[in-house]
């Protein structure tokens, strides 16, 4: 081999090993200081991660979900593109029976200019499948979450929903917003030119937190019987409205609250102001005749009366400060305990007089009356209960009545829930407890008493009056029950429309407890303007709706009957 | 004097490189090759990651969907829907259908049973089972 060869060879073998020596360099240069990042047209950028909405289940937990957040995608478009291959036509065509849109319409949205359009929102991917199938240029999608209800208008109000912005707008969503929305996670990271990821050059990364569950004390079961006896009651009456609650009575919990009519979280957009108001809590009307076991209460407490007190009913008509009040049956000299059996305006009335203005007060607002029971929803009313400067001197025989006075219906069976344990006044309350997904428990509600409007002996003798009501002779007889014993009150309130006592417009209610030895469950039912032509009465209205919600709620919740409680401490 | 005969064939031709430097063009090559074999794996498990991140985002989309479809079926309306729709009528049963049993003494069971409301009388008959 002659040197010519020989130097040939040698510098062919050094400038490969050089070659290879300066690939490797530049490999360790793009890999060490990342240029490959830099050299394409990546850019870096920050997003925020989607953090997903705690989940909202009633009191038997995972089984009975009542909201939850469902991952579905935004259909989007560049028109851009569509206009450069000017093929916008052909895209509406091809995807107005996908997204069930007007070909017009989502033609105008792709020819214009810009590089984004957002075609639909809220696609279910079952049909983004469909879409991305078809592989149209210009077309793509974005995650999102949109938060569903599965059990729809079931509930509805009392769980409210989230507006678009993901905000908790109404009820338990509204209220516990800051414990169900969690918090949004962070990304920095570099997408190439292709608009991928480039995860070697992820930057900082905070993992979302996802937000608390929420348990609620209502039962799902419980709510269905409600909502069921509550639409076949509104709709048979032909009333305007209707509302149920179902209270445990011990705790202050609320196992049941339907309104009717009714409206879909789901498709909040679609229902009135009117329809979405929860009117258990934010509806104020005069009670009529459900409030007089209060003041029948109160005046046993002070001693000015006893249920064997015997009281002039002025057989149905009484002048007092030259204004008539009537009875709806005439009666003449009746005992207190008659007199909440047969409901006499007349006799509670004069009880009301007998106490006077200021120890009535005393009581009205002891009962929680005239303020918020503070129940975790949000829109709750006080009621109007003015100060006592404030009333005429007729006011305490009207306020008797259930007149001159306005409560929310959960104020009023939160007071008759105080009767039936023991004198001692709950705070209601939805919400059991809040859960973090790691199981760290951050709410837990424990029963909490507001005070003691009355005596337990007190209470007792109130309680055995009103069983008297759904007694034979009583106003309430079809709130009756077999095998329990229940006590209850109807009431029957004249409207007033513009400025006067209607003659055509009522409230029909019924708030009743069971059973009456160890009450267990406040059931609350009213009737918002039945109509007339079948009756009006609460007695005739509502009581069948409470004994039927009754029945099956005890039944489900295994409320011993109250000849079997007998049976067994004998 | 004779003149000393050199051995061609032990005769270098050419450059030779010192032992020490071979020494840490290799030691550098090996580090230099390490270095790229570690990038290449890291580049490797980031797709991996992402793919997975991804696959794991998808899989708990479907299990929110189908949580979703699940909290829809069986909701008590749905149920009730369903009974109707293959004429199955369910109730619960009355009081007076249901014997309830209740733990008395140690190693005994109560049962106590209301009898059927037609027959009135004595409300309750009672019995004492052995456990």
């Amino acid at each position: 081999m002659n040197e010519k060869a020989v130097k040939f060879r040698f510098f062919s073998a050094g400038a490969f090993f050089a070659l290879a020596l300066a690939g490797l360099g530049v490999r360790l240069m793009f890999l060490h200081f990342g240029m490959a990042a830099r050299a394409g047209n990546n850019h870096i950028y920050t997003t925020s991660i989607l953090a997903e909405r705690g989940r909202i289940f009633d009191r038997n937990g995972q089984q009975n979900m009542l909201a939850l957040d469902v991952a579905v995608k935004d259909v989007c478009a560049d028109p851009s593109i569509a206009m450069r291959l000017d093929n916008a036509s052909m895209l509406a065509e091809r995807l107005a029976p996908l997204l069930d849109m007007a070909e017009d319409g989502l033609a105008q949205q792709l020819n214009r200019s810009g590089q984004f359009a957002r075609l639909k929102r809220f696609v279910p991917d079952a049909v983004a499948d469909r879409i991305a199938a078809e592989r149209l240029p210009g077309v793509f999608f974005h995650d999102t979450i949109l938060r569903r209800y599965p059990q729809g208008s079931s509930l509805g109000h009392v769980i409210g929903f989230v507006n678009y912005e993901g905000q908790g707008s109404a009820g338990v969503e509204q209220r516990l917003d800051r414990f169900l929305r969690g918090a949004p996670g962070y990304l920095e990271s570099a997408l190439n030119a292709k608009r991928q990821e480039l995860y070697e050059r992820r930057g900082q990364v905070i993992p979302a937190m996802i937000g608390a569950d929420v348990f609620l004390t209502l039962d799902q079961n419980i709510q269905h019987i409600v909502e069921r006896v509550l639409e076949d009651t509104v709709t048979r009456h032909r009333a305007k409205a209707g509302l149920a609650i179902v209270q445990r009575v011990r705790t202050g919990e609320i196992l049941a609250m339907a309104n009717w009519p009714v409206f879909d979280p789901n498709s909040f957009t679609e229902s009135t102001p009117e329809q979405r108001m929860n009117r258990a809590v934010a509806y104020n009307y005069e009670p009529g005749s459900t409030f007089k076991p209060m003041i029948v209460a109160a005046a046993l407490n002070e001693g000015l009366a006893t249920p064997d007190t015997v009281i002039d009913c002025e057989n149905g008509s009484w002048l007092y400060l030259n204004r008539l009040l009537r009875d709806v049956h005439p009666y003449g000299l009746l005992s207190l305990a008659d007199v909440v059996q047969k409901s006499s305006n007349i006799g509670t009335a004069k009880l009301g007089v007998r106490m006077g203005d200021r120890l009535l007060y005393r009581y009205l607002r002891a009962f929680g009356f005239g303020e918020r029971t503070g129940i975790d929803l949000p829109g709750e009313e006080r009621g109007i209960v003015h100060p006592v400067g404030r009333w005429s001197r007729l006011d305490s025989s009207r306020i008797a009545i259930g007149q001159a006075v306005s409560v929310t219906p959960i104020q009023l069976l939160n007071a008759l829930c105080a009767i039936a344990n023991d004198g001692v006044l709950m705070r209601p309350h939805v919400v059991k407890e809040v859960r973090r997904a790691d199981g760290k428990v951050l709410f837990q509600a424990r029963p909490e008493a507001l005070g003691r409007p009355v005596r337990a002996e007190t209470a007792a003798t109130v309680a055995r009056m009103l069983q008297r009501v759904t007694e034979d002779g009583g106003t309430g007889r079809r709130a009756r029950l077999d095998g329990y014993d229940v006590a209850g009150k109807t009431g029957t309130a004249q409207k007033v429309v513009d400025g006067v006592y209607s003659r055509t417009a009522y409230v029909a209610s019924f708030a009743g407890f069971l059973p009456v030895e160890d009450p267990e469950i406040g059931i609350l039912v009213l009737i918002d303007e039945p109509g007339t032509e079948a009756g009006y009465y609460g007695g005739l209205v509502a009581a069948p709706a409470f004994r039927q919600i009754a029945g099956e709620a005890a039944l489900y919740l295994d409320v011993l009957p109250s000849r079997y409680r007998l049976a067994q401490s004998r | 004097m004779a003149r000393r005969k050199r051995n061609r064939k032990k005769q270098v031709q050419g450059f030779i490189l010192p032992g020490p430097f071979t020494g840490i063009v290799v030691a550098l090559l090996g580090l230099a090759l390490g270095y790229v074999r570690l990038g290449t794996d890291c580049e490797r498990l980031g797709k991996e990651l992402k793919g997975l991140e991804s696959e794991s985002r998808n899989l708990s989309r479907r299990m929110l969907t189908e949580e979703y479809h699940w909290s829809r079926m069986n909701s008590a309306a749905n149920i009730e829907r369903a009974l109707l729709k293959h004429n199955i009528v369910m109730g619960r049963p009355r009081n007076d259908q249901i014997v309830r049993i209740i733990r008395g003494e140690p190693g005994r069971v109560r049962a106590a049973a209301r009898v059927p409301s037609a027959l009135e009388g004595p409300l309750l008959a009672q019995a004492v089972l052995n456990e």
